[in-house]
């Protein structure tokens, strides 16, 4: 192995994962821990891409690159038993004891790359650099309040942007890591009640999840639980209260090592009606005291005044920004115009500087020349008892150009109509940007919770030339 | 940044190092826990 090989990992949750993050920089490699659910072409061209030199992958995920070109790829199989037999294991027993010498120059060489999801195009590999990984896992240990008496459950895919750098993070502590290879409600709930677990992460769904399963309860010691991904409902942060859990709602994107902002708390909230508490936590804040603040921009880069309601475009810039992405200098020159990294993301910025998340760029949906945001719809929608999640997407309409579609999953054991569904909204928001339709069903998602509203936009919009109307 | 006494005041960050650390000063703590294996 030569110094900046790209060593590529497909594993759950298991230690080999975890420890693939120190290992592999420690050996002068770029860690490229590949996303679990994609499919065998992705994969292998991930792979291919980033010049991936090794592979580890789990016993139970070889199928997936068997179809995979992999010549030139020396493949290690990881059966997760951490005992002799298991091929990782073995590879490991190979390797010298001693320690590798300056196996790094400079803090800006880069540590690992992760590829990003892509809705559309193939998937683009984020660069982060030794220096970027070290300040957000710095950066998690302070926003997450981690201590030497952390106990870290790994809900979160570690492949999604290096864990939001918590695999560090919890280690520069002391922490401890609870591993596991499956995630699922209940047994979120065993590991809290019989091991201690202190903190863990997730996007809006797993929590969602968390707070309606049967085994839920009131904690009995405080859980710190991070909360991204995806903008969380006031209704979820406030049962998670109700529980005795610590939400702590940050915002970032794979660009920005994940999180870059967290909605920091003010004493003087606790005064407030629970209502409006809930809503003041459901804003995405400002930057983590260690990054840049974020600003909230429009077309010409000006800042968009701090009234909470005209929407801008949220933009980044400083040691919590991608080097940039592998191999695409123009997707790089695009994402970086102007001096700062373009997120696609649409916010306004409120009179105390905190930002709050309308919409994706792409997901907006424009209605007889109104915005109407299809986060603010789905809060509206979640709101109603029997909802358990929702997502709102943009429908093609002949006399308004578009207009708001909700997909709704429902509790177990409870029923709503469409109407009523429609009927509820129109008591909350006004009447234009509440649901046309209302289709009851599982929603799509991706590996890490978030819903594909592509998917259900595709749906909609089949047979139309175009998806903007 | 250079500087005669560069090596004195400025070490490349790298979370790499956490491990290190954290080993040398924690030696018996537990790092991580396999919810399956047990």
């Amino acid at each position: 192995m030569k110094k900046h090989d790209r060593v590529a990992f497909l594993c759950p949750n298991i230690p080999a994962m975890l420890e693939a993050h120190f290992g592999v920089p420690a050996a002068g490699g770029i860690l490229v821990a590949v996303n679990t659910r994609l499919g065998s072409d992705e994969i292998g061209y991930i792979l291919k891409h980033s010049g991936s030199r090794f592979l580890f992958v789990d016993h139970e995920l070889e199928g997936l690159v068997k179809p995979a070109d992999l010549t030139g790829v020396r493949v290690v199989r990881v059966d997760d038993t951490g005992a002799v037999g298991d091929p990782y294991e073995e590879f490991l027993a190979t390797g010298s004891p001693d320690p590798v010498e300056s196996w790094l120059d400079d803090e800006d060489e880069t540590i690992s790359i992760n590829y990003t999801s892509g809705t559309t195009g193939r998937p683009k590999g984020v660069m982060y650099s030794h220096r970027g990984a070290w300040l957000n896992a710095v950066g998690e240990v302070i926003e997450a309040h981690m201590s030497f008496d952390t106990k870290y459950l790994w809900a979160l895919p570690m492949f999604h942007c290096n864990g939001w750098c918590f695999p560090w993070g919890v280690t520069a502590v002391a922490g401890t890591h609870v591993c596991l290879r499956k995630v699922e409600s209940a047994r979120i709930w065993e590991l809290i009640d019989k091991e201690g677990v202190t903190h863990y992460s997730g996007a809006p769904t797993v929590h969602i999840g968390v707070v309606n399963d049967p085994k839920a309860h009131r904690l009995r010691y405080p859980v710190t639980v991070c909360v991204a991904g995806a903008p969380p409902s006031p209704t979820l942060l406030g049962k998670l209260g109700e529980l005795g859990f610590r939400p702590v709602h940050i915002y970032g994107l794979t660009e920005t090592y994940g999180p870059h902002t967290v909605c920091a708390w003010h004493a003087e909230w606790d005064a407030r009606p629970l209502e409006e508490q809930a809503r003041l936590a459901a804003r995405q804040g400002q930057g983590y005291a260690l990054f840049d603040l974020v600003r909230v921009v429009d077309a010409d880069m000006n800042d968009v005044p701090k009234d909470g309601e005209t929407l801008g475009e949220v933009i980044m810039r400083g040691n919590n920004v991608m080097t940039g992405y592998f191999e695409q200098r123009d997707a790089t020159a695009e994402a970086f115009r102007g001096g700062w990294f373009h997120s696609g993301d649409l916010a306004v910025w409120h009179p105390d500087g905190y930002i709050e998340l309308r919409d994706r760029k792409k997901d907006i949906i424009i209605s007889g020349g109104e915005n109407i945001s299809t986060i603010e719809v789905e809060q509206t929608v979640a709101k109603h008892p029997a909802v358990l999640e929702c997502a709102v997407v943009a429908i093609p309409d002949e006399r308004w150009g578009e207009r708001p579609k909700a997909f709704v999953a429902l509790k177990p054991g409870t029923k709503a109509t469409e109407q009523e569904v429609i009927e509820f909204c129109r008591r909350h928001i006004a009447h234009f940007k509440c649901p046309a339709a209302v289709e009851f069903g599982d929603l799509p998602k991706t590996s890490t919770g978030k819903v594909q509203k592509f998917v259900l936009r595709e749906k909609e919009w089949r047979g139309k030339e175009k998806r903007i109307n | 940044m250079s500087g005669e006494f560069r090596d004195v005041y400025r070490t490349e960050l790298t979370p790499a190092s956490f491990l290190t650390r954290s080993a040398y000063v924690f030696p018996q703590k537990t790092a991580v826990v396999h919810a399956e294996r047990g």
